[in-house]
């Protein structure tokens, strides 16, 4: 096993528990951290099994191991940025609310309530 | 003609301090409640349309005119407006196209009044670039709202008491004006097109949408239609 592979697992391995770790503290983080788990845990293997890589992708009809990873890291990535972008929006929304009400409970001047039908037009006064 | 009752005049205003005060005092010889969204000016904007007697509201914050018009039009709902009108602030706009534009809502026939640049002669010195634009706003209106409109990037609309409380916009910024003709058609109220007159000068024409802005509101038309 070379210092890569020791290295690789180690550091998969200690995320992994980490995520483990935040389920059991609270099983509301399965959300969150299941699928992270899942993530590191698979990338534990592949570091453990680097030919198992290659059996899953001729399983799946891609070439080398390599290539499926390549393959998920770039779905991964487009899946993280659509998140990102979601929660992005999200906020900038809220922000938009809060601004608005802050803008409304300030309103200031003019005739802040509506004109009586019995008022007559600046012109005619 | 005296305004009718609880007619709001709803005017978002960024940066617009040069001739904010006179558009606010004209309008407010014939409609006494006019409801400026300051947008977060950088400039005396909001100072100026105080001064010229309007109703002013400020977001602290820019956040872009499709916020402003909401928080206009949810203000002037909160304080019994009945019929709204959206106007812009950087003096495009005619107060003489009021009358025609509210009659069919008075009239109970409409419940929205969108103006129409193109509904006869009504383009003043209108470029030809900025013609050629507005052409494909409006086919790409068509292809995504099915909306048949003559003119679909006009900010003076009108709208009644009902029609105004269904919308709400979100997108913020000039992408706006799309989600607003989408909502309009889910309403299922009626609306109508009516001639209004734009005057094209040199200060609204540098104030207006850039082609390179117009790609960027695609963009965000788009995604906003995708994540719904």
């Amino acid at each position: 096993m070379s210092t890569f592979q020791i290295a690789g697992i180690v550091a998969t391995g200690l995320s992994a528990l980490m995520a483990l770790a935040k389920i059991v503290r609270r099983r509301s983080a399965w959300r969150t951290h299941g699928p992270w788990a899942i993530i590191w845990l698979a990338a534990m293997a592949a570091f453990i099994w680097p030919d198992g890589t290659a059996r899953v992708a001729n399983a799946v009809g891609i070439g080398r191991g390599a290539d499926l990873i390549l393959y998920l890291a770039i779905l991964f990535g487009f899946w993280g940025f659509a998140r990102l972008s979601a929660r992005q929006r999200r906020t900038e929304r809220e922000l938009t609310l809060l601004v608005r009400e802050l803008a409304i409970s300030h309103a200031r001047g003019g005739d802040a309530s509506p004109p009586s039908p019995a008022d007559p037009a600046p012109s005619e006064r | 003609m005296s305004a009718p009752p609880r007619l709001a005049v709803v005017m978002p205003a960024y940066n617009e301090s040069t001739v904010i005060g006179d558009v606010i005092r004209e309008l407010r010889a014939q409609y006494p409640w006019v409801v400026v969204v300051d947008d977060g000016s950088a400039d005396t904007t909001g100072a100026e349309a105080l001064a010229a007697g309007a109703t002013v509201l400020r977001h602290w914050i820019n956040r872009g005119q499709g916020a402003a018009l909401q928080t206009g039009i949810a203000y002037a709902l909160r304080q019994g407006a009945e019929l709204l009108v959206t106007f812009d602030s950087d003096g495009q706009h005619r107060m003489e196209d009021i009358p025609a534009l509210i009659a069919p809502i008075v009239a109970g026939d409409a419940h929205i009044a969108l103006g129409s640049r193109f509904l006869g002669q009504k383009a003043v010195d209108m470029p030809t670039t900025r013609r050629a634009l507005l052409w494909a706003a409006r086919l790409f209106t068509r292809m995504t709202s099915g909306m048949r409109l003559t003119d679909t990037h006009n900010g003076l609309r009108a709208f009644s008491r009902e029609a105004a409380s269904r919308l709400d916009l979100q997108l913020d910024r000039y992408a706006h004006a799309s989600e607003l003709l989408d909502q309009i058609r889910d309403m299922a109220l009626p609306y109508v097109e009516v001639p209004v007159t734009i005057r094209y000068t040199e200060y609204s024409l540098g104030k207006g949408q850039t082609s390179a802005g117009a790609w960027q509101i695609l963009v965000d038309y788009l995604t906003y239609k995708i994540s719904r």
